[in-house]
């Protein structure tokens, strides 16, 4: 018996997302209680932004600095601990320039156009039975197609600094992106066949009897693989940071950000690195289901008392680490090594494991129930 | 009440919206600012798609079209790097014909819409799950199935691509092998004829 | 209160309301193809039509067809069709740029009589031509 279940026989739970409880509190007519789950989702995500940015930050520096053999930030608060609200008060009171003959209108435009399609994956994601403001039935279709969006503001900001670092990264991360997205979304195709439903909610509770990464006769655990190197360029973290390598482009497309509109953009990083590995474990680890071994026993039913929130952000934390861990392990490729990696090995790659899947699930050669709920 | 209430404000609204961020495209003079208000009318009608309960239409729309297609043109209008594609500037006889021409088509749609009866069915619904029955109509071979344009159009697409990629690669014309093509001199070993490069080093056999 | 809910919900858009929106936004378009000389504008405005054409369909379909889904397939077509037909346009214009500076219509003549249109594109012009072929050999002859 899972959480879900459990909760569900307990009447403890009820599988609700927040626009569902709105639009019943709208149609009871009661209007206060809608518009404080309208500023409760809202007030949700901007803390969710805040919070999640802060500690990737702070998590990043100190995980790079004890690979390194460092100590990392130590000075302000315990262990460094306010180290990212300070940077973060010196980049909000820092002065905005905006470089001379710059398209000033896109070059205000960019940074917000990245921040927003972060924040509008937020919403969909399912934190937990009852923490999901959203549950779209075409969920992993929405998330990819606003991803779009990223791209654009990336491009959109390279452009408009009248910069050649700044339009060299972003032609490169442009291209970077929309190769990498091909790949990434037949993994999640994969996924779509075996659960049979693009809500990412439904995709959870598909994974109800097991994962999809080891349920899936290899076929997911292939498309787990290429799914985390797909989404690892996507966001253009090292090995595939060609797009702001350092040591050749200056900071790459936000070379010429300051202040508040860099920060939006370093953020809009971060959130990323989260939605993708949140992605990765909606998809691929269960979302918010907890770890089983077999049905029942003490052992099962210890994983149930974790409450769900905890599954799903200790899931993504573990992901988030591990891309964390790439940087330090792998050096950058070269952009021909890039597009190689892209089009001669992972989408061969992943257009086998799409047909493999569509095998497994047609022929039904599958041992393990399907969940549709 | 308060369903149909909301629905009526965010057509308006969106309708007003697409209208402006349409006049945008084709008035702007600098094309980047333009294929950028074409990427907010174009979201704005994955808006109307899903105000027409066609969800999956509306991810597609948004996938292919700002994920793919606006991405594609910005790219092309930074590569194509030059004063010239940025600006545009219509004569004002050009602004006066087209002017004329389309309103006057607007006038001859708008009457034919208004006049003609259409047989309205307010009953029924899109069917729920929309993503799976446009997938079965799409590999449906009976009657009203659509395999047949769905294939062609797969071909089309790859056909596309093949093009696409034949036509931009970087050889010479024929009859002309260096131009200004906004490489400098130091670059333009890709213009040599393909039969004449080094295979190695890519460039011309020195 | 639900008195003025109702009072809006009355100009809630009908199938002609829906129409006349996407014939609007085609005119539009077809006043950006009339006036851009550049053909990447131009290929903006055919979008643009695409669109309210891929609307149509659907329109259509909700109100004269609700238990069919024939107009989502019919837009979804057209979405491939604009996808493909950016992919092989940009191609073309990249190309075009490429080898006359130029991706301005009006100057895609030379299957005129060569008189008139000589005073055109840079890339055309014999000097400049001379010009890069012979900074050209001169970088590449030692």
């Amino acid at each position: 018996m899972t959480y879900l279940t459990l909760a569900a026989t307990q009447g403890a739970f009820k599988t609700v997302t927040v626009s569902e409880r709105t639009a019943q509190a709208f149609a009871d007519g009661s209007w206060i209680l809608a518009l404080v789950y309208i500023l409760a989702a809202v007030g949700a995500l901007g803390a969710l932004v805040t919070v999640v940015g802060l500690v990737l930050i702070y998590a990043e520096r100190k995980i790079a600095a004890h690979f390194q053999c460092r100590l990392g930030p130590m000075r302000v608060g315990w262990h460094g601990i306010l180290q990212t609200v300070a940077d973060a008060i010196k980049l909000l009171l820092k002065e905005d320039v905006i470089p001379e003959r710059a398209d000033k209108a896109m070059h205000l435009l960019a940074p917000f156009l990245s921040m927003m399609a972060t924040v509008m994956i937020l919403g969909v994601l399912p934190y937990s039975p009852i923490l999901q403001i959203v549950d779209l039935n075409i969920g992993v279709l929405y998330v990819t197609a606003i991803s779009g969006f990223g791209v654009m503001g990336i491009l959109l900001g390279g452009w408009s600094s009248n910069n050649k670092w700044s339009m060299v990264g972003a032609m490169r991360a442009g291209a970077q992106i929309i190769s990498y997205e091909i790949s990434a979304t037949l993994a999640l195709l994969v996924v779509v066949l075996f659960s049979g439903s693009m809500s990412l909610a439904e995709i959870v509770q598909s994974q109800d009897a097991g994962w999809w990464v080891w349920r899936a006769h290899g076929v997911g655990l292939v498309a787990f693989i290429i799914f985390v190197i797909a989404v690892t360029a996507e966001i253009n973290r090292t090995p595939f940071d060609i797009p702001e390598g350092e040591s050749e482009l200056a900071a790459g497309f936000h070379t010429e950000y300051s202040g508040l509109r860099f920060s939006f953009f370093f953020l809009a990083e971060f959130i990323n690195m989260f939605v993708v590995s949140a992605m990765a474990i909606t998809l691929f680890l269960g979302g918010w289901m907890p770890f089983h071994i077999g049905t029942g026993g003490a052992f099962n039913g210890a994983m149930d008392l974790i409450p769900p929130v905890l599954w799903f952000f200790g899931k993504t934390s573990a992901v988030v680490f591990l891309i964390m861990w790439f940087r330090w392990t792998f050096p950058r490729l070269r952009v021909d090594q890039l597009m190689y990696l892209e089009w001669k090995v992972l989408l061969p790659i992943g257009f086998v494991n799409l047909f493999a899947a569509a095998v497994v699930v047609l022929y039904n050669l599958y041992p393990f129930p399907i969940i549709v709920p | 009440m308060i369903g149909p209430a909301i629905y009526t404000v965010m057509f308006w609204v969106v309708a007003a919206s697409t209208v402006l961020f349409a006049l945008a495209v084709v008035n702007t003079r600098k094309l980047l600012r333009a294929a950028i208000a074409l990427m907010a009318a174009l979201s704005t009608t994955a808006g109307f798609y899903v105000m027409l309960d066609a969800q999956f239409l509306a991810g597609v729309q948004v996938l292919v079209y700002v994920g793919g297609i606006v991405v594609l043109i910005v790219f092309a209008i930074m590569l194509t790097r030059s004063g010239e594609l940025l600006e545009d500037h219509p004569t004002p006889e050009r602004r006066v014909v087209g002017a004329a021409i389309s309103i006057m088509f607007l006038i001859l749609s708008a009457a034919a819409v208004w006049v003609s009866p259409f047989a309205e069915y307010s009953t029924g619904k899109t069917p729920p799950n929309d993503a799976l029955s446009i997938g079965k109509a799409l590999l449906d071979p009976g009657p009203g199935g659509y395999v047949a344009p769905f294939e062609v159009i797969s071909l089309l697409l790859l056909a596309a691509m093949i093009g696409g990629i034949v036509i931009a690669r970087k050889t010479p014309p024929p009859n002309q092998p260096f131009t200004s093509g906004g490489d400098l001199p130091g670059e333009t070993d890709v213009y040599t004829p393909l039969s004449q490069r080094d295979p190695k080093r890519g460039g011309p056999v020195s | 209160m639900n008195q003025l809910l109702a009072s809006i919900a009355a100009y809630a858009p009908g199938l002609r309301e829906w129409l006349l929106l996407t014939s609007v936004i085609f005119s539009i378009g077809l006043y950006g193809l009339l006036t851009r000389r550049n053909a990447v504008g131009i290929l903006l405005a055919v979008e643009l039509m695409l669109n309210s054409a891929a609307l149509n369909f659907v329109i259509f379909n909700r109100f004269c067809m609700p238990a069919r889904i024939d107009g989502s397939v019919m837009a979804i077509f057209v979405i491939a069709v604009a996808a493909a037909e950016v992919v092989v346009g940009m191609a073309i214009f990249v190309a075009l740029y490429r080898y006359r500076g130029t991706v301005d219509v009006n100057r895609m003549d030379t299957m005129k009589d060569p008189v008139t249109s000589f005073e055109g594109p840079v890339a055309f012009n014999k000097e400049v031509l001379d010009n890069i072929n012979k900074q050209y050999k001169s970088h590449h002859d030692h």
